[in-house]
């Protein structure tokens, strides 16, 4: 690792439980190489923000995760069972929920419709999801009927998120580019429900942004990732404070 | 002249539901899957020699509109369990050649079987003879095809329209890897919708062997048909494959009025200027489910 740490994943784990735990992974789109001996712990509970360039990897780590991109090597655990190799239906049942770029909501459903398929995957009676759902997105509520192809961006990544917490119960909620072409206050509201489910929901959050600032100010840890190698892993307050590593990473000034 | 034109709407209208059966299935594991299956036809085949059999060895046409279809299904699920699947991934071509070179032994193992002579499912005899329809003495049999296709064709337009299975084919036809992603098994949900498909082209194949003879072409034969009505109503969209296979239904059987010899001709025209005018059909573009 590149940058030194004053708090290296190894330090937390031994005080907090690792909820998940990717070691070594090297991925490729095909014949490209892109992942590089990439590690990541993420303890239960936190809310751990990835961070870098455009091209950096970020959507990659996330897919290999998944299991959509399975990495060529490494190992990915957790609660400490392996997941690696397992088809992404089977990853997303062990708790891993996915908000992708762009939010991919199915845009000739309704909202309902989506929510529904959503939660099809879960055990027993879901409606209770559904009303939980609701309240906590009166705007899905209001749109119910709507096609979710005619909704406003924010609305969009409101019923990603929504999708992601209903069907089998969400421990850790893998979010990319949540903010991205979203207007200031709409991005200011995903950030609220970020943090409202870290610490109402309990559930766990990793966060791929490339708006650092309002990663870092959510994160409690923060990774940064260039050229598909991790080059920093600190508090993501102390990456925040440290103006030289913001511009030299992130070209935050 | 009322006569003939009422005999031509029915006939059309039932050549129609017919087709749209097969197209169904085509479409849908067009949208889906992304393959273009040319074994469709082939399956359609298949059909009605399964229902020929069962309807000759149990002695029962009903058993055959049953059975025979389950067949083909089971068919069409080895299809695309031990053919198509290792080949998803693959460029489309891979599966062009697949499918076609299936047609081609399901036709040569159909010549194998039951020799290359054409044969006829029996007609129970609740539905045989003629009825009046209005002014025309109408075959009950065409008139029973025209009610099950129809019923067939409307059940599953309100499943996929409303049932939790329709907004599933219909999220995968849209991004198959974000309902991966949701803890559902796309492969199941793959190989469900071609075992679908092909179970709509069996019971095809059972109602047009008691009407049309059954023989080694008619997969090849139908095939034609049934891509010109899915390119027309918009490769992937089950609602275009319905208006559009009507449409076809219709012309094929005015045409036959007007001008028997040009009908072909007609069709592909029309499929052609289609293609010039919205190359994405009919209802290609405006159904992104």
């Amino acid at each position: 690792m590149a940058a030194v740490s004053e708090t290296p994943a190894a330090d937390r784990a031994s005080t907090a439980e690792e909820l998940l735990a990717v070691d070594s992974i090297h991925t490729y789109y095909g014949q490209s190489h892109i992942l590089f001996d990439l590690s990541l712990s993420i303890d239960r509970g936190e809310i751990v923000a990835l961070v870098g360039r455009n091209g950096a990897g970020k959507t990659t780590t996330l897919r290999s995760v998944l299991g959509l991109t399975p990495p060529a090597e490494g190992t990915i655990a957790k609660d400490g069972e392996p997941i690696d190799g397992l088809e992404p239906y089977e990853i997303r049942k062990r708790g891993i929920s996915w908000v992708p770029e762009e939010r991919r909501v199915f845009g000739g459903l309704t909202v309902e419709e989506n929510l529904r398929l959503a939660a099809s995957t879960g055990e027993g009676d879901q409606s209770d999801g559904f009303e939980d759902v609701y309240e906590r997105f009166p705007r899905l509520d209001e749109r119910r009927s709507q096609k979710a192809g005619t909704m406003s961006g924010g609305e969009q990544q409101m019923l990603a998120i929504a999708r992601a917490l209903l069907g089998p119960e969400t421990d850790v909620l893998l979010l990319d580019e949540p903010s991205e072409g979203l207007a200031p206050q709409i991005v200011d509201d995903v950030a609220d429900i970020v943090r409202e489910l870290n610490e109402e929901e309990g559930v766990t959050i990793l966060l791929v942004e490339q708006n650092a600032e309002m990663a870092l100010e959510l994160a409690d840890h923060a990774y940064v990732l260039e050229n598909g190698r991790i080059v920093h892993d600190s508090p993501a307050a102390e990456l925040l404070a440290d103006r030289e590593a913001m511009e030299g990473y992130l070209g935050v000034k | 002249m009322i006569e003939s034109v009422l005999r031509a709407t029915l006939l059309g209208l039932q050549l129609g539901m017919t087709l749209a059966l097969i197209a169904a299935g085509l479409t849908l594991i067009f949208g889906m899957l992304d393959v273009i299956n040319f074994a469709h036809g082939a399956l359609y085949m298949l059909g009605a020699y399964f229902g020929t059999v069962v309807a000759g060895q149990l002695g029962s046409f009903w058993l055959a509109l049953v059975l025979a279809p389950l067949m083909v299904g089971l068919v069409g699920a080895a299809i695309e369990i031990f053919s198509l699947r290792p080949l998803y991934d693959r460029n489309p071509l891979y599966h062009i050649l697949l499918t076609f070179g299936v047609a081609i032994m399901i036709q040569g193992a159909i010549i194998e079987i039951w020799g290359a002579q054409s044969m006829q499912i029996p007609v129970p005899d609740l539905l045989s003879g003629s009825v009046s329809v209005g002014p025309v003495n109408y075959p009950v049999y065409w008139l029973f095809v025209l009610a099950v296709s129809t019923l067939l064709i409307a059940v599953v337009w309100l499943a996929i329209e409303r049932s939790d299975l329709g907004i599933l084919m219909r999220a995968s036809a849209h991004d198959t890897e974000m309902v991966s992603a949701l803890g559902i098994d796309v492969s199941k949900v793959f190989t469900g919708v071609f075992v679908f498909g092909a179970v709509l082209a069996g019971v095809a194949g059972v109602l047009l062997g008691g009407s049309r003879s059954v023989h080694p072409g008619m997969g090849f034969g139908i095939i034609i048909e049934t891509f010109i009505v899915v390119v027309i109503g918009g490769l992937g969209s089950f609602r275009g494959a319905v208006y559009a296979a009507l449409l076809i239904g219709l012309v094929t059987a005015y045409g036959a009025l007007i001008a028997p010899t040009l009908t072909d001709l007609f069709l592909f025209a029309m499929m052609a200027i289609v293609l010039m005018a919205k190359p994405s059909g009919l209802f290609g573009a405006t159904e992104a489910a």
